[in-house]
């Protein structure tokens, strides 16, 4: 054994006694350890992730028409399919009334716009919306399927109400198509 | 009960001031003992060895910390344990301290003087009152207790040896002071 070891060990046992008695009941300040500070992160990561997931349009898997419109890109769209902007779209005048936290759900809020038909198919139409309106001028192609239509033809002017996103694809597309009336011209 | 009431038992020649002693200092007798001897049958003994040696130096001594006293007195009779059973075997608890404690033998470039347990002990406690209170307690604790690294890097939240570092950095804080010191070990 080390001979001046020997000697820190006994110089350290004759320290003075209120050096002892500090150290006997003291707490350290205990830090978080590394892996729970990751953790944390880790836990508020997926929370914003779930939410993220949450304001997601829903109805992955929905199937393209089967009347020879173009086809309306769904959720799980290969990469090179063009996909949601992301953008809500600003909502026009005499917009519907909802919960706000339909907001966080981005699907389930109601949206009108005005537009004239340009053309008409079996399960969806193409329709270039009107001066004053959002996105006026541009065409979009709005689902038809499962809705009562009054009968239309190129040139009518109609409004649309419809809930969730505009596809930003080429022209735009909208899914979640509410109902479409007919605008009568004074 | 107060240690002041205990210490009156002793003095009073009274045997229950050992049964309160076990009592209110027990754990703490036994664990400073095992961390030294690492076996619980030496330990028990030296504990025993321990209480004797309050009951016959108490009077005239009157300690201001009955715990910093009994802790002293079993150091002494652990060491002393350990040096007589173990002089010429690897051992756990009291070398690994000894062997951490030679990185604080300052070097002998630098040696004026050749100080006894007693000064060196007066110079470490300078050193330790320099110190945050922390670092201090966290010296005395390995060094005077002899908890084990484990232990404390549980304490602190930190891990083993992350506070291995923080204890050789405060070896070399205390070799670079006995050697700012000039004195042989």
């Amino acid at each position: 054994m080390n001979r001046k070891a020997d000697k820190f060990f006994d110089a350290i046992t004759l320290l003075p006694e209120d050096i002892v008695e500090e150290a006997q009941d003291y707490r350290f300040r205990k830090r978080p350890a590394v892996w729970r500070k990751i953790g944390s992160l880790a836990a508020c990561l997926a929370l914003v992730a779930s939410i993220s997931l949450l304001a997601l349009p829903r109805g992955c898997g929905a199937g393209a028409p089967d009347n020879g419109s173009p086809p309306l890109a769904d959720d799980c769209a290969p990469a090179d399919t063009p996909v949601y902007s992301g953008t809500e779209p600003e909502a026009p005048a005499g917009e519907v009334e909802k919960d706000p936290g339909d907001d966080l759900l981005g699907g389930t809020r109601q949206s009108q716009f005005e537009a004239v038909v340009i053309e008409t198919g079996d399960g969806s139409i193409l329709v270039e919306s009107v001066e004053g309106e959002d996105r006026a001028g541009s065409r979009i192609w709005v689902k038809t399927a499962g809705l009562e239509l009054p009968e239309l033809a190129a040139g009518d002017r109609v409004r649309i109400t419809y809930s969730g996103w505009i596809r930003d694809t080429n022209p735009a597309g909208i899914d979640g198509t509410t109902a479409i009336e007919r605008i009568e011209e004074e | 009960m107060e240690d002041c009431q205990i210490i009156d038992l002793y003095w009073q020649r009274n045997e229950n001031a050992i049964t309160e002693t076990d009592a209110k200092y027990g754990g703490f007798c036994r664990r400073i003992s095992t961390n030294i001897l690492h076996n619980l049958q030496d330990s028990e003994e030296c504990v025993s060895d321990a209480y004797n040696r309050c009951w016959n130096t108490m009077p005239p001594q009157r300690p201001g910390s009955l715990r910093a006293y009994l802790g002293a007195i079993l150091r002494n009779l652990s060491i002393s344990r350990y040096r007589s059973e173990h002089a010429q075997k690897r051992f756990g608890g009291a070398e690994v301290l000894l062997s951490e404690l030679q990185d604080c033998i300052p070097s002998p470039d630098n040696v004026q003087k050749t100080v006894e347990a007693a000064e060196l002990s007066g110079i470490i406690s300078r050193w330790l009152r320099g110190l945050e209170k922390e670092e201090r307690v966290l010296f005395v604790r390995r060094y005077w207790n002899g908890d084990s690294v484990k232990s404390l890097a549980g304490e602190l939240g930190l891990r083993p040896n992350a506070l291995t570092k923080r204890l050789l950095r405060l070896r070399e804080n205390l070799r670079r002071e006995l050697e700012k010191e000039g004195v042989c070990i």
